[in-house]
């Protein structure tokens, strides 16, 4: 271990460069993973830069378990559930698919490479990142059906990959290899890692509710994040699903109970933690080249040129073929899913061009052992290591940055079912609300005046709500930013007024802090800007 | 297991331990800090909790920059001018005479200390902790000036301490020592550090102005205070002093640089990060207990624990004289005297009192070198840090305890009725310069006529409200204020259920929820709500 001071020194230069490419990168027309990635890259050729140690076990146990939980508890379960046989198809039987046609096209093209070094990279390069495919599809405006699904397919496919990756490091370090066995694997890996962060979300849950400060419970949902985690590690079950199971399940009970502050500040600080955590991994990402060099068999990537190119061709082919494949078959043989609608042929060509690998796969790849239990070195351990970057790289800049185009050329877009259901959300809620106070006044000794106070409130928005009632939804937008719009000003004219007053010395900094807060929440009141973001 | 994942495991569960202690604090109403280092004490008591011996370096360079940064940040500049003179006095003035009189002491008693030694015990604990200061009397109702000259002296002290701390270790290895040579280098030390502070706190300012609206803003505000504590010391200057006044800077111009929504994320991942710093440093404190046990020669057990007690006495004694001196020492100049009334004794005595040692001394304390010049090693080393561990346990467990009592004993309470009186005066301008923009607003042609006005009655409600003649009544207002607060939660409780229903019945996605979630939530917190939790849903009338 070096000495804090040094580690510290690189931390803040890594982020430095994280927060430098990142607001960059927001700037751009392109999803940040791959300007991140890039810039990591450049900067890796730049001399004198410390070197920035990228193991398997940091990506795997510090980095991977809140990029993952975050990516749970941001994601849509109804949308989920709703497309739960299209994402298993994706997450366990593309994974496989893939697996076996990169083992077969790799054993092909590198001579003499044994079959369970071919099935350890099929393996490594079979999932997709879910951070890569969020970028992605949350920038572009594509159907929310079909982001949940990418994203659902992106959060549970490392899951049965890495069970793959097992199996195959297990046969190639032991020799021996049985199919029953990573079968059982697989069923308990899966259904072990679910009742683990099922589990430990409820644990932390109860405690939740024994604390009740909000800060605290803003830092119980990181350590949940790792909890799960290394739970799952520890049963010998997928931490990747914990975690994810975990996330999901504490999203739905964290709606209910906590207080709005906690709510509110768990928004905040998972919004940047994530941001920085994807900084750093993608920043890493493309730094780990100079490193990897080292790797490279004699003859450099020339002499892999071949079993390179066709490895990618067929990691984005098989996926291109799989979709359609999948759903004329199924509709085909089964009949009652031929009853359904047929999904439109422009999201199967989309989610099958949203194949981008990210950091389980380099992470997998790093983690190859060089030597079996017998101790004689392994071969191949550099062409696997080689080949995944290559993967990484070639889908997150090739497919990323063509997406848009695709997109647009499909003339896909947002299909306005979120912005409906806003509308009606807003309108139940406020409809609640003024029920709730004739209740309210109706059954007791309170002061009619302040129930009166409170109704005009809600009544006014409840006219404004009711005014927008079948409206376009656009048209509908266009009048909540113009409301917004005025009371930005009003907002900036209040704000004004009380420096001027603590610039004068009227109020102190402590009083300016509380009603600066007051007229910042007034403001994220009537932000506009996050409507319609997702 | 990688060694990666031990460690990562650790970390969960000193986490996991730390949320625990916090949670039963809050029931026992007992201050944080104390129950946490209690509570580390115990865990290194359990065999098979692993050692953790905490490295001066990470204290100082991972710990002290943010926690120091926010202290300031939090500090009201306004209060902190005012009570410049009584916060000097305890800041510089007590630190060096407690280093003089505890090293004096040390010396007595400790039979073989050098004097370098023993001033470099005084200048350990010297200075007491800005963290504990704040979260114990953060649940006592103290009057503000107390609370300004506590912290403000927190702020500072730490930075005389470090000097002379430095300049006993100098003496100590090398055998040299210039009085004059110290004092300049404070003033040097002091001047460049401040200077260091101010330019990161500028370029943090400069860069924010700069960024893109987002969370990369955020994460500057928190790079800020590591920037400034390294380079002021690669610079040799004070780092404690750069991270106070980059703080300080920072807090003065954060209003206008940024917009809302980086100001409410700030001060969530701030919120968060401190609770969690001060946290760990806390029950690592305690859990030193481990590490130090095997320092301890066998036997003297007894000796370091009545060294550690009388030095505690020693400190706390001149403190308590320190306050009704030095408060007439600054009275000596004739135009403070007319500015300023003597403050009451009362608050002097709670100031005296309020001295817990925590990290600080500590840290400096283990960062004692192990050999001198020549490559003897230091003598006495382990026995100061055991004395400093006993004085830190003691003013924390002694006086963090008694505080509330003490202040309540003394009849002090939070209330002068200023602050009610400023924050109501900055919502009516507010509310009023609102009104004034929407009048010209309104004059625009985009601006429905009946918006303007929904708008403007929206504030002119509020201008009543906070109208100094509207308040007849101050039991009135206050339970108006509570059934109004009430009101509020009802009606969103109300809300939230409908929403979560419509969810549950699958005629809104999650996401949409989520989205409006947050609208209630923030509207909870602007309400004053915020804090409450949800309850069930209320029966149909």
């Amino acid at each position: 271990m070096r000495d804090p001071q040094s580690v510290l020194q690189l931390v803040v230069l890594l982020l430095s460069l994280v927060l430098t490419l990142g607001t960059f990168a927001r700037r751009l027309p392109v999803p940040y993973p791959i300007v991140l990635v890039l810039g990591g890259l450049a900067m890796s050729f730049v001399p004198g830069l410390p070197e920035a140690p990228l193991g398997p076990e940091l990506i795997f146990t510090i980095f991977l378990p809140p990029v993952l939980w975050a990516a749970a508890f941001e994601s849509d379960l109804r949308q989920l559930r709703r497309s739960a046989m299209p994402i298993a198809s994706l997450a366990v039987g593309l994974v496989v698919v893939t697996t076996i046609a990169v083992a077969w096209v790799a054993h092909l093209t590198l001579p003499g490479i044994s079959w369970s070094s071919a099935f350890i990279l099929g393996a490594v390069v079979s999932s997709t990142d879910a951070v890569a495919a969020t970028a992605v599809a949350r920038r572009l405006g594509i159907p929310r059906k079909l982001i949940a699904q990418l994203e659902g397919e992106s959060l549970l496919n490392d899951a049965s990959a890495l069970v793959l990756y097992t199996a195959a490091v297990t046969a190639r370090v032991t020799g021996e290899f049985s199919i029953q066995a990573a079968l059982g694997d697989f069923v308990y890996d899966a259904v072990g890692g679910i009742t683990v962060g099922i589990a430990v979300a409820y644990l932390l849950h109860f405690v939740s509710r024994l604390t009740r400060d909000s800060v605290a419970n803003v830092a119980l949902t990181v350590l949940a994040a790792y909890i799960s985690w290394i739970v799952g590690e520890k049963v010998g079950a997928s931490a990747v699903l914990a975690c994810v199971a975990c996330g999901l399940t504490m999203r739905r009970h964290f709606l209910i109970s906590g207080s709005s502050a906690t709510r509110v500040q768990t928004a905040e600080v998972w919004e940047l933690l994530v941001f920085v955590l994807n900084g750093f991994i993608f920043v890493l990402l493309g730094l780990e080249w100079p490193r990897l060099a080292v790797d490279l068999p004699p003859g450099g990537v020339r002499a892999i040129a071949l079993p390179l190119m066709a490895v990618c061709a067929t990691v984005i082919l098989v996926r291109l073929a799989w979709l359609p494949g999948m759903t004329y078959g199924a509709r085909a043989l089964v009949p009652s899913i031929r009853k359904g609608p047929q999904p439109p042929r422009g999201w199967m060509l989309l989610a099958g061009w949203t194949g981008m690998r990210g950091i389980v796969t380099l992470a997998a790849a790093l983690a190859v052992p060089s030597v079996s239990v017998t101790g004689e070195s392994l071969p191949y351990r550099g062409h696997i290591v080689i080949i995944s970057f290559a993967v990484i790289l070639v889908t997150l800049v090739l497919q990323g940055l063509t997406l848009a185009p695709l997109i647009r050329w499909l003339g896909l877009k947002d299909d306005g079912e979120g912005a409906r259901e806003l509308l009606l959300a807003r309108r139940t809620a406020l409809d609640a609300s003024v029920a709730r106070l004739d209740a309210i006044k109706q059954s007791g000794p309170s002061d009619p005046q302040l129930v009166e106070m409170n109704r005009a409130f809600y009544s006014a928005r409840q006219e404004r709500a009711q005014s927008l009632d079948g409206v376009d939804p656009a048209v509908a937008h266009a009048s909540r930013v113009a409301l917004a719009s005025q009371r930005s000003e009003l907002i900036e004219a209040q704000r004004q007024a009380v420096i001027a007053l603590w610039r004068a010395g009227t109020i102190t900094d402590q009083t300016l802090a509380d009603a600066e807060r007051e007229i910042d929440l007034e403001d994220l009141m009537f932000d506009a800007r996050r409507d319609g973001s997702k | 297991m990688s060694e990666t994942f031990a460690r990562v495991e650790l970390f969960v569960m000193l986490l996991t331990a730390m949320l625990g202690l916090t949670a039963l604090a809050r029931r026992l109403l007992i201050p944080y800090p104390i129950l946490l280092v209690l509570g580390g004490l115990a865990l290194a008591f359990i065999p098979g909790v692993p050692s953790l011996a905490l490295e001066p370096d990470l204290v100082f360079v991972v710990f002290l920059p943010p926690i120091l940064w926010a202290a300031a940040y939090f500090t009201s500049l306004r209060e902190f001018r005012r009570n410049l003179r009584a916060i000097g006095l305890l800041a510089i003035g007590l630190v060096l005479i407690t280093t003089l009189v505890v090293g004096w002491v040390a010396h007595t008693i400790i039979p073989g200390i050098s004097w370098a030694a023993a001033l470099c015990l005084g200048a350990i604990v010297s200075p007491p902790d800005a963290v504990a200061a704040t979260a114990v009397l953060s649940r006592i109702g103290v009057p503000r000036p107390v609370i300004t000259v506590l912290e403000g002296e927190s702020l500072v002290n730490d930075a005389s301490a470090l000097v002379l701390y430095r300049a006993a270790v100098a003496a100590m290895v090398s055998g040299a020592f210039s009085l004059g040579a110290t004092a300049g280098s404070f003033v040097v030390v002091a001047a460049v550090g401040v200077l260091v502070g101010l330019a990161v706190g500028w370029l943090t300012r400069w860069a924010v102005r700069h960024m893109p609206e987002g969370f990369g803003q955020v994460a500057l505000t928190l790079l800020a205070p590591y920037v400034a504590w390294v380079a002021a010391e690669r610079l040799h200057a004070s780092a404690v002093l750069a991270c106070v006044a980059g703080g300080i800077y920072v807090r003065q111009h954060f209003s206008v640089e940024v917009s809302p929504l980086v100001r409410i994320q700030a001060r969530s991942v701030w919120d968060l990060v401190i609770f969690l710093l001060n946290g760990i440093i806390f029950i690592l404190i305690g859990l030193q207990l481990g590490p130090l046990r095997r320092t301890l020669a066998p036997g003297s057990i007894g000796n370091v624990l009545t060294w550690g007690i009388l030095i505690t006495i020693a400190a706390t004694v001149v403190r308590m004289l320190w306050m009704p001196l030095g408060a007439r020492l600054v009275r000596l100049d004739r135009g403070y005297r007319e500015r300023n009334p003597l403050p009451p004794a009362r608050h002097l005595i709670m100031v005296g009192w309020t001295a817990m040692r925590g990290v600080v001394s500590l840290a400096t304390a283990l960062a004692l070198p192990l050999v001198l010049a020549d490559g003897t090693p230091l003598p006495y080393r382990a026995e100061i840090i055991l004395v400093t561990f006993v004085v830190i346990l003691a003013t924390l467990v002694v006086q963090g305890l008694t505080l509330a009592p003490l202040a309540r004993w003394l009849g002090l309470s939070a209330d002068d009725g200023s602050f009610q009186q400023e924050q109501r005066l900055a919502r009516e301008h507010a509310a009023q310069a609102a009104i004034e923009r929407l009048d010209q607003v309104s004059r625009e042609e985009w601006v429905p006529p009946s918006l303007a006005s929904q708008v403007r009655g929206h504030y002119e409600r509020r201008l009543q409200r906070f109208h100094p003649d509207a308040v007849l009544d101050p039991s009135c207002s206050a339970e108006q204020a509570d059934a109004q607060r009430r009101l509020r939660h009802e009606a969103l409780v109300a809300e939230r259920h409908a929403l979560v229903g419509l969810r549950n019945r699958g005629e809104i996605s999650d996401d949409v929820l989520h989205d409006l979630e947050r609208e209630l939530d923030v509207e909870a917190l602007r309400q004053g709500v915020g804090h409450l939790t949800l309850g069930p849903p209320a029966a149909p009338a």
